[in-house]
């Protein structure tokens, strides 16, 4: 008997089969707790609104898309298509900024030799480990001597200036594992550092640079304190902020509203990991990420 | 060495009290130093001394209907002063004071800032906000119609009046008086006292049906321990530490404890699961317990979910004080000490307060309005609720009775959470209660001392 066909006997026992069905039943059951939030939250978005935090089960016998049309118009005078049309230019800016500026700094780290290279290296990868409130301060007196508070500014030009040291790190690390015998052999070519950069070393990259893209997305769209202590006008709002409106422990909250527009405001993150799913995987098994 | 100077380094020393907020920890620590080297005291500005050049920034918190009702206010007197360029800066309760604590530290608060009694003397005591006596006493800010005791309640340690109240608010205890007949009950005495409260409540509680209480537990409610503690002859807040004994709390822990084991609240799971739900779900709301309290802006929606289920009428009295007169909470309006144009940031506030038409737009979202007459107003219009009748009217006893606006120091606002956590433990069996409110007392005059 070949071991093709001993192995098809074996799946076929019923202890192997009911071990399978008892793991599979049990994976299920624990992805179900984990996705029930997100299931909530759709169907509380299609429930009445007064019903919002009553009913916990995921049916719901009348929907109504009246949150939706509610949410959108609801907060102040801009409705949310400003609020998304303000977070889609900060967390598209913040993310061209990010990757541009953080491969450049990683490139520089991972192949240029400079006197003190290991030290500031080390210094760049410890401001990861500053809190943000240390920062949060000193970054508004600059930025309001600047006269940049309640523009985007705040929230876009840093980001062109390789301050995400997450992001630095992250690509030093892929960077590092790309074999320099192809980069020695684009010198023997002819190739400067410039042109190493962009026609060997980013082609190269494109999992790594993907995987930061997302990170760098996903926060820019959810971040809420500094679009929070810099945009003050709220036509200047981005969606976290705008969504933080409709509840309020002084006074009446619009839960329904909450849900639906939480809900759309998720739909762009995750149609972005549906796009770039597979380079963010291999982006993330190749730089050690968990 | 100028006010401000003198002030920095008890600023400093204030830092690690402001437990509530990293952001607020920041903030602060940035302002102490740009406020030791800034400019000197200086008296009260009267009109002819404030600049009037420029646009103004109005900032101030709220759900997003209340901030509408605010907008159309600010827009009504924008139209009436077209020159004055406004921008708004609205948002939420909790976002603002995040966001106000760094604009503090650059100097940098809207012209016109919604200041609250709970979280002022922040502001007040490091020198952002602009004294308002001066336009007080030239009448720029017409604050004839407002109760003195109300008024003078905002007079801060330093003397200078920095905020004008624009919404009053208070807490009282909550009966659902028909329900409770239903039960063959009579509401118990309003004049009394919690504990009156709680004998009354275990003596009612046989005739409640499965699964309702007579009472609801207050144990984690520091403005209700606040109304005993005012009974026993003591107040929340002394100098720099709390106001009332070890005792006095530990005996508020055993009430309670006495009213879960007694059957007449509900025990300490119920309690937890229904802590920080909606007014609209809360277990008065949804008719579970007949006796509570709350803020009186939460009473209209108390009575939507009862009116939804047909379960009764709710009502506010005063807080059980045991007679002692009560505190209420105000929100207010502050002129930024870094404004350009108090002119008309003045002119604002006062219109704000005393324009009778802006009440009917505000429709007490942002608090009772603080000038008497246009509270008298409010009364006489028939288009105005009942409900908000009967709340400006326990306000007028309130002020009958003594009242006062209760500013809270800095730092306090950390012991709403505290008391809650020391009580839950008491509730579970995880502490005593001697040794919750020895505990409680300790953490609290570590944060009030600035410690």
């Amino acid at each position: 008997m070949t071991t093709t066909a001993l192995v098809r006997r074996r799946h076929r026992t019923v202890p192997y089969i009911a071990r399978r069905t008892f793991i599979h039943v049990g994976l299920v059951s624990a992805a179900f707790v984990m996705v029930y939030p997100l299931l909530w939250m759709t169907a509380t978005a299609f429930r009445p609104s007064e019903q919002a935090l009553i009913e916990d089960s995921l049916w719901v016998p009348q929907p109504t898309v009246e949150n939706f049309v509610q949410g959108w118009n609801a907060v102040g005078q801009s409705g949310f298509g400003v609020f998304f049309l303000n977070s889609f230019i900060v967390a598209g800016l913040a993310v061209i900024g990010n990757v541009l500026s953080c491969a450049l700094a990683a490139y520089a780290f991972a192949r240029l030799p400079f006197r003190g290279r290991k030290f500031w290296f080390g210094l760049m990868i410890g401001t990861i480990m500053l809190p943000i409130h240390v920062l949060l301060i000193p970054q508004y007196l600059l930025f309001n001597a600047l006269g940049w508070v309640d523009t985007f500014l705040p929230l876009i030009v840093p980001k062109f200036l390789a301050t995400e040291a997450f992001f630095v790190f992250l690509l030093v690390q892929f960077f590092r594992l790309i074999p320099r015998e192809i980069t020695e052999a684009g010198r023997i070519d002819g190739c400067g550092h410039p042109r190493i950069f962009i026609r060997l070393i980013l082609p190269l990259s494109v999992p790594a640079l993907t995987t930061a893209a997302a990170f760098s997305f996903i926060w820019s769209w959810n971040d809420f304190l500094h679009p929070l202590i810099y945009l003050t006008s709220q036509s200047n709002y981005t969606v976290p902020i705008a969504l933080s409106l409709f509840v309020d422990s002084s006074g009446t909250s619009n839960y329904g509203a909450l849900f639906a527009m939480s809900l759309l405001s998720l739909l762009p993150v995750i149609g972005f990991f549906l796009a770039f799913q597979k380079l963010l995987l291999d982006g993330i098994s190749t730089t050690g990420l968990k | 060495m100028s006010h401000v100077g003198n002030d920095a380094i008890g600023r400093l020393h204030r830092l690690s009290r402001s437990a509530r907020l990293p952001v607020a920890i920041a903030g602060v620590a940035a302002l102490s130093l740009m406020a030791a080297c800034s400019g000197g005291d200086a008296d009260p500005p009267a009109a002819e001394d404030v600049p009037s050049e420029g646009p103004i920034a109005i900032t101030w918190y709220g759900s997003d209907a209340r901030n509408a009702a605010v907008q159309q206010v600010v827009d009504n007197w924008s139209a009436e002063n077209p020159d004055v360029q406004i921008e708004t800066q609205p948002t939420t309760f909790d976002s603002y004071w995040d966001r106000v604590s760094v604009q503090a530290a650059a100097d940098n608060i809207a012209c016109v800032a919604a200041m609250q009694s709970r979280y002022q003397a922040r502001y007040e005591d490091r020198g952002n906000l602009l004294p308002l006596d001066g336009l007080i006493e030239d009448g720029t800010i017409d604050v004839s119609g407002i109760p003195e005791a109300v008024l003078e309640s905002h007079r801060a340690a330093d003397g200078h009046i920095y905020v004008i109240p624009y919404g009053i608010w208070f807490e009282g205890a909550t009966l659902n008086a028909p329900r409770l007949a239903e039960f063959g009950q009579t509401a118990p005495d309003p004049s009394g006292s919690w504990a009156d409260y709680v004998d009354w409540a275990i003596e009612a509680q046989p005739s409640m049906p499965e699964g309702t209480w007579a009472i609801a537990d207050r144990g984690d409610q520091i403005t209700q321990f606040q109304a005993y503690a005012l009974g026993e002859g003591e107040t929340l807040f002394g100098d720099g530490e709390v106001g009332f004994s070890e005792e006095t709390l530990t005996t508020w822990f055993d009430l309670w404890t006495r009213a879960v084991e007694g059957g007449a609240a509900p025990p300490p799971d119920v309690n937890a699961e229904y802590a920080g739900v909606p007014t609209t779900q809360s277990l008065m709301a949804v008719g579970s317990v007949l006796v509570s309290s709350t803020g009186d802006n939460n009473i209209s929606d108390v009575q939507i979910a009862l009116d939804q289920n047909g379960l009764g009428t709710v009502s506010i009295v005063a807080s059980p004080t045991d007679g002692v007169p009560q505190v209420v909470g105000a929100n207010g309006w502050a002129i930024s000490a870094n404004c350009q144009n108090v002119a008309a940031s003045a002119d604002f506030i006062s219109s704000f307060i005393n324009t009778p038409e802006n009440a009917l737009i505000l429709e007490t979202q942002t608090g009772l309005p603080p000038v008497t007459s246009v509270l008298e107003s409010l009364q006489d219009d028939p288009d105005v609720s009942q409900a908000i009748k009967d709340r400006i009217a326990l306000y007028f006893d309130l002020l009958d009775q003594g009242a006062t606006v209760d500013i809270w120091p800095d730092g306090a606002q950390a012991l709403v959470t505290q008391i809650a956590t020391s009580y839950q433990e008491v509730a579970f069996g995880q502490t005593s209660s001697q040794a919750a409110a020895a505990d409680f007392i300790a953490q609290a005059n570590a944060a009030l001392s600035g410690f």
